[in-house]
């Protein structure tokens, strides 16, 4: 009997694998008008878009509604809204206790874990979410991953700070200093809200339509040491 | 046809890249006809359907070509561009709604260049081929991916650590975790 590679190999070959040539339709698209031109790096709006926040944040309400446009730009929308607006924050229903072997048969997107286990991990309507805690301090960090993109901000104070950072590839946010919500786009097309705790900093992207979401009392540098350990 | 230099020798890739992103519609396209084989497998196992696939496809070509100027000159293109094709393709599958998997269908024929196997033996070989495939699509996400990266779509573990955008060490660990899940699926760990 073949070894189990051999195997899959051969059970490759054996696939019914599709065989078109895209060539002429994607050169098609690519020289429809006003599309041929390779698209600026993304990086680059992104650094418009952190000097426009900046900018934004010191002028008036109309201005900030022109940055929110550029913020658009880059797949994640923010808007600034009153404080009169900021939700509960009673404590988060995170959903069942499940195991890590448990959560990884329960959704239906790889999960990333960081190296350091978590204390809990809950399962709550296709979504993971991770909490470690730290002593008598309560919940000091939880990390979400959620089915659907499109993350939409809200701030909700003039000094919250705003500001996109490049991470695992792709533009995330990291949102401080003042209360926020953050909604996101579930892949059944309907609008989420999944801040719930507003006394901590969050960084938040999306990857191959998952939003990640990392909430933590740390500061960035330390946020992005975590991210760098998920694999 | 394929992008030439004036020397009239075939462009190496870095050399299309260098030309795509300076609007030579030849060079790109020659970019798509090189890797578009595999990158219609890519879209394949996730969405399990030809003509999404194809989609799939075609819009990862486009989006990958608006991000050309991202591209950092001196890396490989192919698991770049099979990044996108893999994104493209999970969005594409969650965006319809569609939570549960469609096994991958077996060709009529054995690939060209096999002997034709006897009807029993076809059938022997299809059954034993549904199986291994069943089992993979068994596998918890996190070894499936892995799995199919290296031996269904026959990946470096290099270009499926870009792709899943994981570490090789989290590579070569996941594939080994994966096999033995496997042969447990298969009922063979105690072989």
């Amino acid at each position: 009997m073949f070894d189990l590679e051999a195997r899959l190999r051969l059970s490759s070959r054996a696939i019914d694998w599709p065989d078109a040539d895209v060539s002429r339709r994607v050169m098609a698209a690519i020289q429809a008008p006003d599309r041929y031109q390779p698209a600026r790096p993304r990086w680059a709006l992104a650094a418009v878009a952190v000097v426009a926040v900046v900018v934004g944040l010191l002028v008036t309400p109309t201005g900030r509604e022109a940055v929110a446009n550029v913020l658009e730009l880059v797949g994640i929308r923010v808007t600034w809204g009153s404080t009169t607006e900021v939700p509960n924050s009673a404590r988060l229903d995170l959903g069942d206790v499940v195991s890590l072997e448990e959560a990884e048969e329960l959704v239906d997107f790889e999960l990333l874990v960081p190296d350091r286990s978590p204390d809990l991990i809950y399962h709550s309507s296709g979504s993971i979410h991770m909490v470690w805690e730290s002593g008598d301090t309560g919940t000091n960090l939880l990390y979400s991953q959620l089915p659907g993109s499109q993350i939409f901000a809200k701030v909700l104070e003039p000094e919250t700070g705003v500001q996109f950072v490049r991470l695992r590839g792709v533009e995330g946010i990291w949102i401080d200093g003042a209360p926020h919500l953050l909604q996101v786009i579930g892949a059944d097309g309907e609008l989420k809200q999944v801040e719930t705790r507003l006394s901590a900093n969050v960084l938040a992207w999306d990857e191959g339509g998952i939003t990640h979401r990392l909430e933590t009392t740390g500061s960035l540098e330390e946020a992005l040491k975590f991210v760098s350990e998920l694999s | 046809m394929v992008e030439m230099s004036v020397e009239g020798r075939p462009l190496k890739e870095s050399e299309l890249i260098n030309n795509a992103k300076d609007g030579v519609v030849g060079a790109y396209e020659q970019l798509v006809r090189d890797n578009q084989g595999v990158a219609l497998r890519v879209a394949y196992l996730v969405v399990r359907d030809h003509g999404e696939a194809e989609d799939v496809t075609q819009n990862a070509f486009v989006k990958a070509f608006q991000s050309l100027g991202r591209f950092r000159e001196g890396e490989p293109f192919r698991p770049w561009l099979l990044k996108i094709v893999r994104n493209e393709a999970l969005n594409r599958r969650r965006g319809s709604g569609r939570w549960e998997q469609a096994t991958l269908r077996l060709a009529a024929e054995p690939p060209s260049g096999d002997a034709a196997p006897s009807p029993e033996a076809a059938v022997v070989m299809g059954e034993q081929t549904r199986e291994v495939l069943d089992a993979v699509d068994a596998l918890p996400m996190r070894y499936r991916s892995v799995i199919e990266a290296r031996f269904l779509l026959d990946l470096s573990e290099a270009e499926t650590a870009t792709i899943l955008g994981l570490a090789k060490g989290t590579v070569k660990s996941r594939t080994s975790r994966g096999l033995v899940r496997l042969r447990e699926i298969l009922g063979e760990d105690d072989v």
